[in-house]
């Protein structure tokens, strides 16, 4: 990769993304509790996430839980990978040898 | 274009911060339900203590089981929420039994009496909060912490109300701690 990912490059959707990377495989969280963790709003954070998804690195999920709407997110194999793929390649950076 | 040394280094710094707190709050999240239980089987098995001392072993031995069966159900639920988990019933069985067993021979060991018992359980406990926080985060260590303190004030200055000063102050920093892991 000579490039960074500009997808994930970009600082918003960076958090949100290593904040899903920390989940267990497959598990999802809570929009609301994603927006407390990466401080953001709920429009801005709505945006990246609509981003992410298209790019297919993220799944929304929304239901309905104790009668309230509830929108989950996940990472999906495809954002493990490409997540993995930018790590590496900042570190490449670091450490070239 | 390609990153500098410096972008690169606080990308990565910001993937280790954000990452290491929302495992923490995650962690804290799971937690939480559980201090709710413990922390009402606390306050119901302390109270009961003060007001007829004579069955404490029976109520304490109710609370536990109940505490137990909720805690069983509550890992279920978690379970079935994060599909990806294994879960074992017994291995809850397992820990409540072993440690009701602990304390159980430890008390007979040390020749503790029952007021003795009653501090030195939550002392443990909150030994263990504190041990669990290194790892897990400061809000463990702060109700270790709280818990520690509570008990030996009890101990030494609330005479006979020391299983009602239990009740409102251990059971109810379980309480309290159960409310602060649930908030980002």
């Amino acid at each position: 990769m000579d490039q960074p990912d500009e997808i994930i490059h970009q600082p918003l959707r960076l958090k949100i993304m290593a904040a899903l990377k920390a989940l267990p495989e497959g598990e999802r969280i809570e929009f609301v509790r994603l927006k407390a963790i990466v401080n953001a709003t709920e429009g801005n954070l709505g945006a990246h996430i609509t981003t992410l998804e298209k790019a297919g690195y993220v799944k929304v999920e929304k239901d309905f839980h104790n009668n309230r709407p509830r929108t989950r997110v996940s990472m999906s194999k495809q954002g493990r990978r490409s997540f993995q793929a930018y790590v590496d390649y900042l570190k490449d950076i670091l450490d070239p040898a | 274009m390609p990153l500098s040394q410096d972008e690169a280094a606080s990308a990565l710094g910001e993937i280790e911060r954000t990452g290491r707190h929302t495992a923490e709050l995650q962690f804290y999240e799971g937690a939480s339900p559980f201090f709710f239980v413990w922390g009402a089987v606390w306050v119901f098995g302390y109270t009961m203590t003060h007001v007829m001392p004579e069955y404490r072993n029976l109520f304490w031995a109710a609370g536990i089981l109940a505490g137990t069966a909720l805690s069983i159900v509550l890992q279920r639920m978690a379970g079935e929420e994060k599909a990806h988990r294994g879960f074992s019933p017994w291995r809850y069985a397992a820990i409540s039994g072993g440690i009701a067993g602990f304390f159980a021979l430890t008390s007979l060991v040390l020749k503790l009496d029952l007021r003795e018992i009653d501090a030195f359980v939550p002392l443990m406990f909150a030994g263990i909060y504190l041990a669990v926080g290194v790892y897990a985060g400061i809000r463990f260590v702060a109700c270790g912490a709280v818990l520690a303190i509570a008990t030996v004030v009890g101990f030494f200055n609330a005479g006979e109300f020391f299983g009602l000063w239990m009740a409102a102050f251990g059971g109810g920093v379980l309480l309290l701690t159960g409310v602060w892991l649930r908030r980002v």
